[in-house]
């Protein structure tokens, strides 16, 4: 039932801003991060912790996590930052 | 989530009662330096104000149905936002 | 999702009670922007009534379930919508009513 990857660590690489956006994703930052085991992918991701453009954060998701992390009954969101590695 | 740019649009009238109203466009994968990057497909627009030429963002599989209201909705590529012109000339300066 | 021709159907009696009075299509996957084949034909829930020769659009994995006739079912593909128009860069690339291709526009 869950994804192929849960938690991974990944390099953030930029910022992304939306003018238009889904409801779920109001007052949330959104940033670009690389995994570090595959450089050449990206995910964009919703920040949970204030990480920055630079930082190697811990990153992942699964099906209902954004839900409860949020509380919405509906969140079209897959990956969330939650951790930044020191 | 994914960047992809609207290349085109699709017109169904027969199709499941929950895609009524749905907006289907036609998007090209994109890099995260904004570089054409693999096959077009389908996507539902959740934003309701996406169209061609503009760069958006857009979730898959199970987080595609997330994206709309109904109970029940088959989609598995869904538009959630539309990118903002500075992050477009940062991204394709290659800040990736 | 993505495009695709209905190039069969496909019978089956003995399966999954779930599967009971579902109509199965083999279909085949198109690029989008030439309508070439592209991979291989797949088999796919069909819960709109296509025939034959029609060009869909299929939905895949979970989401294939999220229709009222596929909900719990055993599926990972279905056929959600009979295309009749599709338009890439301006120009029509397919016209349900005959029109395809460069000549079109």
């Amino acid at each position: 039932m869950l994804g192929v990857e849960l938690v991974y660590l990944a390099k953030v690489i930029g910022p992304v801003v939306c003018t238009v956006k889904h409801p779920a994703y109001e007052g949330r930052t959104l940033l670009i991060i690389s995994p570090i085991d595959d450089p050449d992918d990206y995910e964009i991701a919703v920040d949970y912790v204030g990480a920055g453009v630079g930082d190697t954060v811990i990153a992942g998701g699964a099906p209902g996590v954004a839900q409860s992390v949020f509380n919405l009954d509906k969140a079209p969101i897959k990956t969330l930052i939650m951790g930044i590695v020191d | 989530m994914k960047f992809g740019k609207v290349i085109g649009t699709v017109v169904s009238t027969q199709k499941d009662a929950n895609l009524v109203g749905v907006t289907l466009l036609v998007i090209q994968p994109l890099d995260q330096d904004l570089t054409p990057k693999g096959s077009p497909y389908i996507a539902a627009d959740a934003t309701g104000q996406a169209g061609p030429g503009q760069v958006v963002t857009i979730v898959f599989s199970a987080d595609a149905t997330q994206a709309f209201p109904q109970r029940r909705i088959p989609v598995d590529a869904s538009i959630v936002g539309i990118v903002d012109d500075c992050t477009l000339a940062q991204l394709s300066q290659g800040a990736g | 999702m993505q495009m695709a021709r209905v190039a069969g159907t496909v019978v089956s009696t003995q399966k999954d009670p779930k599967l009971v009075g579902l109509k199965l299509q083999l279909v085949q996957p198109l690029d989008i922007i030439t309508g070439n084949d592209s991979g291989r034909p797949l088999v796919a829930v069909d819960t709109v009534g296509a025939g034959i020769g029609d060009v869909v659009m299929i939905v895949g994995g979970s989401s294939a379930r999220q229709t009222d006739r596929t909900a719990s079912s055993p599926v990972d593909l279905a056929i959600v919508s009979i295309i009749d128009l599709v338009e890439v860069d301006g120009k029509t690339v397919y016209d349900r009513r005959g029109f395809t291709g460069e000549g079109s526009k």
